[in-house]
C-alpha cells in the first residue's frame, strides 16, 4: 500500500485511469472544497456537496483528456470554483457567463491565489487533529451542534467552567497553528 | 467590556451565538455594538470567519466518509452499466417488460409498506438464528425480509435461500416481513406444515412436536400446507388480518379476525437494536409500527444506535431516537413521520 504519494503521483496515476487514487484525491480534498465552495456561495451545504461529488465524476471521466504536469491543488481548485458558479447560475436560472470554456485554461493570478489560500486552510486542518478528543468533541458540540456551553455541559455532565476552558483551549491551539497576521481568509 | 484582539471576541458566548446565529437578540446585539464600534470591525471580522470556517470545516469532515463511499458506489455502477450495454438484445427485451410491468404496477397500486430490500444491506447472512431464552432476536435476510424471532424461537435457513424459493425452519414464535419476490417464494417449514409467502407479513406460532401451527396474516397472502405421506395439501388460504389454528385433531382450521393493534402489540412488546444503524432502526421501525418514515438529513444516517424498547409507543421511541440525533419529527398524517 502507498502510503504519502505526493499529488503529483496521486494525479499521475489518476490520469492513467487508477480508481483507487481517485478516491485518494477526493478524500484529500473533500473537506478543503466543501468549505470553499461554501464560503463562496454564502452557504448552500447540500447543493455544494451535490456539486462537489459531480465535480469529480466529471474530471474522472475527462482524465485521459487532463494535462499532466500541473499543479494539482490550485488546478482542481480553480475549475471547480469555476464548474460551481457555472451550475449555480444555472441553478438560479441567471445567464451563464459565456467564459466557461475548456478545462485547460487557468489563470495565472487564480492559481496564485488558490496557492496562499489553501495553505491556510491546510493548517487549520492539521490543527483540528492536534486537540484532545475531549477539546475537539467539545468545538464539536459548540460549532457543529450550536449547542450553548450550559447544553454542553448538561450533556457532559460537567460544570460550565470546565466546558469553557476545553472550549478555549481548543480554540486557542486552533489559532497558535494559523499565521495570525495573514488571515486571508476571504477570497 | 474590553474588546482587545479578535481572541475576545471568540471568548465571548454572545458573540459565538450571533455568529452561528442561534438567537435574533445576539444578532442585533453585536450588529448594534459593530456600528458604534468601526475600529472593532477587524477584529469582529477576523474572529467571526474563523468561527464559520471552522463550522464550515467540521461539516465537511462529517460528511466525508458518507460521500468517499458514494463516489465508490458510483464508480462501481459505471462499471456494471458498461458491461450491461454489451447485451443490446437483452436490454431492448428488458425495457419491454419493464414497461408493461410499470403498466400494470400502475393498474394494481401497492398498499403496502414500500419493499425493504434496503435491510438486505444489513443482513448478517448466516443460516442459523435463535433468540436466547430471555430476549428476542431480530433477524435481517439477505432477501431483504425481516424477522422477529421470539424468546427460544429457532430458525434455520436453507442453504439454496434465494436460488429458485426461500426455505427455512422454525421452531417457535416468529414473525415475519417478506420482501417481495414473486419468482422466489418465501417458505417457512414447522413441523408437517409449510406455510409459503410472496411479499407478505405474518406471524407464526409453531409447536412442532405437538404438530400445532397458528398462523396470523398482516398483509398480503399466505397459503397453509400440510404433509400427509409424501404429498402437499393445502390446509389454508389466509386474507389480511386472518389468522388460522391448526393442530392435529381438528380437520377444520379455525379462522379469527385480528387488528393491527394487535400485531403492532405483539411486535413492540420487545424492541432491541444492537450497534444499528440509524438507516437500519427506521427500516424496523416501519415494519413494528407500520408507518412510514422520511429522514430529511441524511448525515445522521451513520450514528448507531443501542437500545430496547418495551411496549413502547412510536411517539416515546420516535422522541428518544430524535433526541440523541439532535433532530425533531412530526407526523404528517397518521402513518408519515419525517425527521428534521
Amino acid at each position: 500500500m502507498n502510503v504519502n504519494r505526493t499529488d503529483a503521483e496521486l494525479w499521475i496515476s489518476f490520469c492513467a485511469g487508477d480508481e483507487e487514487s481517485f478516491i485518494k484525491l477526493y478524500e484529500q480534498y473533500y473537506s478543503m472544497f466543501f468549505v470553499w465552495g461554501c464560503k463562496w456561495l454564502g452557504g448552500e451545504h447540500d447543493f455544494v456537496k451535490d456539486q462537489l461529488h459531480d465535480f469529480f465524476i466529471y474530471i474522472w471521466e475527462r482524465r485521459a483528456k487532463l494535462s499532466v504536469d500541473i499543479n494539482v491543488k490550485a488546478y482542481l481548485l480553480t475549475s471547480f470554483r469555476r464548474q460551481l458558479f457555472y451550475q449555480w447560475k444555472k441553478h438560479k436560472k441567471i445567464e451563464p457567463s459565456s467564459e466557461f470554456t475548456d478545462f485547460s485554461e487557468t489563470d495565472e493570478s487564480e492559481l496564485l491565489q488558490a496557492e496562499l489560500v489553501t495553505e491556510q486552510f491546510s493548517k487549520l486542518e492539521k490543527a483540528l487533529t492536534l486537540l484532545s478528543p475531549a477539546q475537539r468533541e467539545v468545538v464539536e458540540l459548540r460549532f457543529l451542534q450550536n449547542k450553548s456551553l450550559q447544553e454542553i455541559a448538561d450533556l457532559k455532565n460537567t460544570t460550565i467552567r470546565t466546558t469553557y476552558n476545553l472550549l478555549h483551549r481548543g480554540i486557542s491551539k486552533l489559532r497558535s497553528e494559523i499565521n495570525e497576521k495573514k488571515f486571508l481568509w476571504l477570497w | 467590556m474590553e474588546f482587545k484582539s479578535s481572541d475576545d471576541f471568540l471568548k465571548n458566548q454572545s458573540f459565538v451565538n450571533s455568529c452561528l446565529e442561534i438567537n435574533q437578540e445576539d444578532v442585533d446585539f453585536w450588529k448594534e455594538y459593530a456600528s458604534k464600534n468601526p475600529d472593532k470591525l477587524p477584529y469582529m471580522g477576523e474572529a467571526a470567519e474563523l468561527i464559520k470556517d471552522l463550522q464550515l470545516l467540521l461539516i465537511a469532515e462529517k460528511l466525508k466518509p458518507g460521500a468517499v463511499s458514494t463516489l465508490r458506489e458510483h464508480l462501481k455502477a459505471r462499471e456494471r452499466k458498461h458491461t450491461i450495454y454489451l447485451w443490446k438484445y437483452v436490454a431492448v427485451a428488458a425495457a419491454v417488460l419493464f414497461i408493461l410491468a410499470s403498466l400494470v404496477f400502475l393498474f394494481y397500486p401497492s398498499k403496502n409498506l414500500p419493499g425493504k430490500p434496503e435491510l438486505a444491506k444489513f443482513s448478517t447472512h448466516k443460516y442459523f438464528y435463535e433468540a436466547g431464552t430471555n430476549e428476542r432476536k431480530t433477524v435481517n435476510l439477505w432477501d431483504g425480509s425481516f424477522v422477529i424471532l421470539d424468546k427460544g424461537a429457532r430458525l434455520t435457513i436453507d442453504p439454496a435461500f434465494g436460488q429458485s424459493d426461500r426455505k427455512m425452519q422454525l421452531s417457535g414464535i416468529a414473525y415475519f416481513k417478506v420482501a417481495k419476490d414473486k419468482i422466489r417464494p418465501f417458505k417457512v417449514y414447522t413441523g408437517k406444515y409449510v406455510t409459503t409467502a410472496v411479499g407478505t407479513a405474518f406471524k407464526l406460532q409453531a409447536n412442532n412436536t405437538l404438530h400445532k401451527l397458528k398462523v396470523e396474516l398482516e398483509e398480503g397472502k399466505v397459503t397453509v400446507e400440510k404433509k400427509r405421506g409424501n404429498l402437499w395439501h393445502l390446509v389454508a388460504t389466509l386474507n389480511p388480518k386472518e389468522s388460522v389454528t391448526l393442530g392435529e385433531e381438528s380437520h377444520l382450521p379455525i379462522s379469527q379476525k385480528l387488528s393491527d393493534r394487535e400485531f403492532s402489540k405483539w411486535k413492540t412488546q420487545e424492541v432491541i437494536f444492537e450497534n444499528a444503524p440509524m438507516k437500519e432502526v427506521l427500516l424496523q421501525l416501519e415494519i413494528y409500527y407500520n408507518v412510514n418514515i422520511s429522514l430529511q438529513d441524511t448525515t445522521v444516517a451513520p450514528r448507531t444506535f443501542n437500545g430496547t424498547f418495551r411496549h413502547d409507543s412510536l411517539q416515546s421511541v420516535m422522541e428518544m431516537i430524535c433526541f440523541s440525533v439532535n433532530k425533531q419529527f412530526k407526523f404528517i398524517d397518521s402513518n408519515h413521520i419525517i425527521i428534521y
